[in-house]
């Protein structure tokens, strides 16, 4: 198992992000960014359970809601950052 | 009491209003910064409130910043795009809240369009001032002196036919006008919270269509490894904690506005019949005119603007004397040697109160 996380370097847009996920009635929980994803501190971003990540990926891509980087973190503590 | 003083800042304000104010002291602390739940519950409502002023005044949230009042709103945006020496183009109704930072700057400053109610001599001033090539067009939608509605579309239109990035200072427009950073082009619209959008005091908006530079630098809840301010909107012009008590206020506020679409032509109809009324005292100069809003100038012949305001006061009337914080505006409608008298008004003014006002007016006069 894994979950997603869509940084953002703003809050502004995180939070029209989890309105864009809110709307397409994808799970999602709007957070302090993890320090391991920090790029130049604190920041915010969106976590996302799998299987929604696909579709919140596709939702935040098509609805204004641009995100700065896309991470995935697995069971065993590990980032992965997705493309 | 009754308050005509308006322009300065609404009063009452709607319940709602108050209602909020009271809320985000007892549910929010600060927006943009932990990550529990009452820092989150204050950053969602934070994005709401520069929702629904992306939503009134159409532009994206993001170009939606949150300032302490239409002053700083200015400040910032007139900061970024004046420096010494530069020539700046502004209407003859600026507040101090424009002339006061083009002065303190060293601009130089070219005074477009001085008659009242005249929206094509304006129209005619800027654009023979705009073909000079100034760095930036400086203008307010509404005199707060006059009430004198400026024709900003035009103005606006012609300073995108001159590439010259424009400064709209809405403190008398929101709430009442229609205003859009999109259609107009502006590179900045400044208003405040506490006039036509019903807000408490200490809050106001820059619309930004372009990141300006800060005014103060500090905290922003990101980038903070940073020794420098993101450069990204919003964030790169609101260092410090947020107002949340003020915005959740100002949310509510516009939530109001948008609710009574009929408030402007409220707000006209007691102009109207405030001017029907003042027409009948030959003691008075009324100034009044079509492209006007809920605010109305008068002076009168024989006493002294402030003397006559005291008196009112002293029987329970709330207006205001003077320049208005807008010597340029006086110096334009030759009042800057007496001043004037301002009625302002608001949704929860009243035909009866305008009665009772005339009748006391005639016993002072």
């Amino acid at each position: 198992m894994y979950e997603d996380y869509f940084t953002f370097r703003s809050l502004t847009t995180a939070e029209r992000g989890m309105q864009v996920l809110q709307r397409s009635r994808i799970p999602a929980q709007l957070t302090r960014t993890p320090s391991a994803l920090q790029e130049q501190g604190c920041g915010f971003c969106i976590r996302v359970q799998a299987p929604s990540e696909n579709a919140a990926n596709w939702q935040l891509q098509h609805n204004h809601a641009p995100y700065s980087r896309h991470f995935r973190l697995y069971d065993n503590g590990s980032w992965e950052e997705i493309s | 009491m009754i308050y005509f003083d308006n322009a300065a800042t609404t009063f009452p304000k709607p319940q709602s209003v108050q209602t909020a104010v009271l809320y985000a002291m007892q549910n929010f602390s600060s927006p943009g910064r932990g990550g529990y739940p009452l820092a989150m519950a204050a950053a969602k409502m934070q994005f709401r409130c520069r929702q629904k002023a992306a939503e009134l005044f159409d532009c994206e949230p993001e170009q939606v910043v949150f300032t302490f009042h239409a002053t700083h709103a200015l400040n910032l945006a007139i900061k970024t795009l004046v420096q010494r020496q530069d020539r700046v183009v502004v209407s003859g109704f600026e507040h101090n809240a424009v002339m006061r930072p083009l002065y303190a700057i060293g601009a130089r400053v070219t005074v477009a369009g001085r008659k009242l109610f005249a929206p094509e001599d304006t129209i005619s001033c800027f654009e023979n001032a705009l073909k000079t090539k100034p760095k930036a067009a400086i203008c307010t939608h509404v005199s707060n002196v006059f009430g004198y509605r400026l024709p900003i579309l035009e103005i606006a239109a012609l300073c995108r036919q001159y590439d010259v990035p424009l400064i709209i200072d809405a403190s008398q427009a929101a709430g009442i006008e229609p205003v859009s950073l999109r259609k107009t082009g502006a590179a900045f619209i400044a208003m405040p919270g506490h006039k036509g959008l019903y807000g408490a005091q200490g809050t106001g908006l820059l619309l930004c269509s372009r990141p300006p530079k800060p005014l103060l630098e500090g905290g922003t809840g990101s980038q903070s490894a940073l020794q420098t301010m993101p450069d990204f909107l919003p964030d790169c012009a609101e260092a410090g904690t947020a107002n949340a008590v003020g915005i959740h206020g100002l949310l509510a506020g516009m939530e109001f506005v948008s609710a009574h679409p009929e408030l402007a032509a409220h707000e006209q109809k007691l102009l109207r019949q405030l001017a029907d009324g003042l027409r009948g005292f030959s003691e008075l100069i009324v100034f009044e005119g079509k492209a006007q809003t809920g605010v109305l100038s008068f002076v009168p012949r024989h006493i002294d603007c402030e003397q006559l305001a005291q008196k009112l006061a002293d029987s329970g009337v709330a207006v205001r004397a003077g320049l208005h914080c807008a010597p340029l505006a006086h110096r334009s409608a030759g009042t800057f040697d007496t001043g004037t008298i301002r009625i302002s008004f608001s949704y929860f003014n009243q035909s009866g109160e305008i009665e009772k006002f005339l009748m006391l007016l005639s016993e002072f006069l």
